[in-house]
């Protein structure tokens, strides 16, 4: 099982390596395939970043753009997922910084007006009060995320929005392991107790 | 087995991913109470993570994306050509202006002082071979008879 499963992921590495390679040579197709691999990636991370929505979409597709322009660069040392969301990381936080006398509102998803995105979380016919609970619930991770210091956010972000393993967050970040661990514990201790206390 | 519940402390390592000491870990597996506060702390991440944007959506950025990426490759050989004909022209200008620019050293006073000192000497010499003039109109003779007047 195990053996199946790594040599899954040597092809898959393999028909990465092929499609980077196309793509350094211009082929748009190549291109396109490595964008699609990366795109709800790169668009988790910059949501969950930046508090506007226009910077957001802004921020995708400089992400996408920066991405193919410097693939020629791109060494392998870390993983083309993890260089992708350096690429994010660092572009939202420029964008942060020419808005720094913006304070950080998190996003709310536009559908919340609707029942969509909750109901399909809980599954069936939503019952009005849990979905009222979750929806409360999610406002408020959201602004207890947006409240946390600027580095605890992006480990957070990228942890639990991007589902990212600790490797790649400091692959992405360029810190150790264990500064990721440190940041992380810290942002979910926070967000963990503002949630219990607002909702025992 | 541990009946204390987890820590905070315990449970944010746990939400973290962390290994949890070996009777923490037994006491987790089974403790109804400690995996619904894990539970709800993931669900709430999971409610606030939701709402992505539609395939049509992505795949405008997405076009975008590649639409000037294509573009800045054909721009980039455009903006070579370009900067590679001002450079061209920068050097080839000075070497045309020098060329079409007077001579150094072109002095128009002494010229005209040559001219006006030929002129006063004998102004037919100006217009034509002495040998000519001398032929047509001798110094000091009579012009011939049927001759050129």
């Amino acid at each position: 099982m195990a053996t199946l499963a790594r040599r899954d992921r040597e092809v898959g590495d393999q028909s990465e390596a092929t499609r980077l390679a196309a793509a350094v040579g211009g082929d748009r197709a190549a291109a396109e395939e490595l964008l699609l691999q990366h795109q709800l990636l790169v668009y988790r991370v910059c949501r969950h970043l930046l508090p506007r929505h226009e910077d957001v979409e802004a921020a995708v597709q400089e992400t996408f753009l920066r991405a193919l322009e410097k693939l020629r660069s791109f060494s392998g040392r870390a993983s083309l997922r993890s260089w992708i969301v350096a690429i994010a990381v660092n572009l939202c936080r420029d964008k942060l910084r020419r808005r720094r006398l913006v304070p950080f509102v998190p996003l709310e998803t536009p559908e919340e007006d609707g029942p969509g995105p909750v109901a399909r979380l809980e599954g069936g016919d939503p019952d009005p009060e849990r979905v009222a609970m979750v929806r409360q619930a999610a406002s408020l991770v959201r602004r207890e995320v947006g409240r946390l210091p600027s580095r605890q956010r992006e480990v957070f972000a990228l942890r639990f929005f991007a589902d990212l393993p600790l490797e790649d967050i400091a692959a992405a970040l360029g810190v150790d392991v264990g500064t990721v661990k440190t940041h992380l514990h810290r942002a979910v201790h926070r967000v963990r107790a503002a949630v219990e206390e607002a909702m025992p | 087995m541990r009946e204390r519940h987890l820590t905070d402390d315990e449970l944010d390592r746990w939400l973290c991913g962390e290994e949890l000491a070996q009777e923490a870990a037994a006491h987790a597996a089974d403790c109804l109470f400690c995996r619904h506060r894990r539970a709800s702390f993931l669900g709430a991440v999971a409610a606030a993570r939701a709402g992505e944007p539609d395939a049509a959506t992505l795949a405008r950025w997405r076009e975008s994306a590649l639409e000037r990426w294509s573009g800045g490759r054909g721009g980039g050989r455009h903006l070579w050509l370009a900067a590679a004909a001002v450079l061209f022209l920068l050097v080839l200008l000075p070497v045309v202006m020098r060329v079409r620019a007077p001579r150094a050293g072109f002095d128009a006073e002494a010229v005209v002082q040559e001219v006006d000192q030929l002129l006063a000497h004998d102004p037919l010499t100006a217009l034509a071979p002495e040998e000519l003039v001398q032929t047509v109109v001798p110094v000091g003779g009579d012009p011939v008879e049927g001759g050129v007047s």
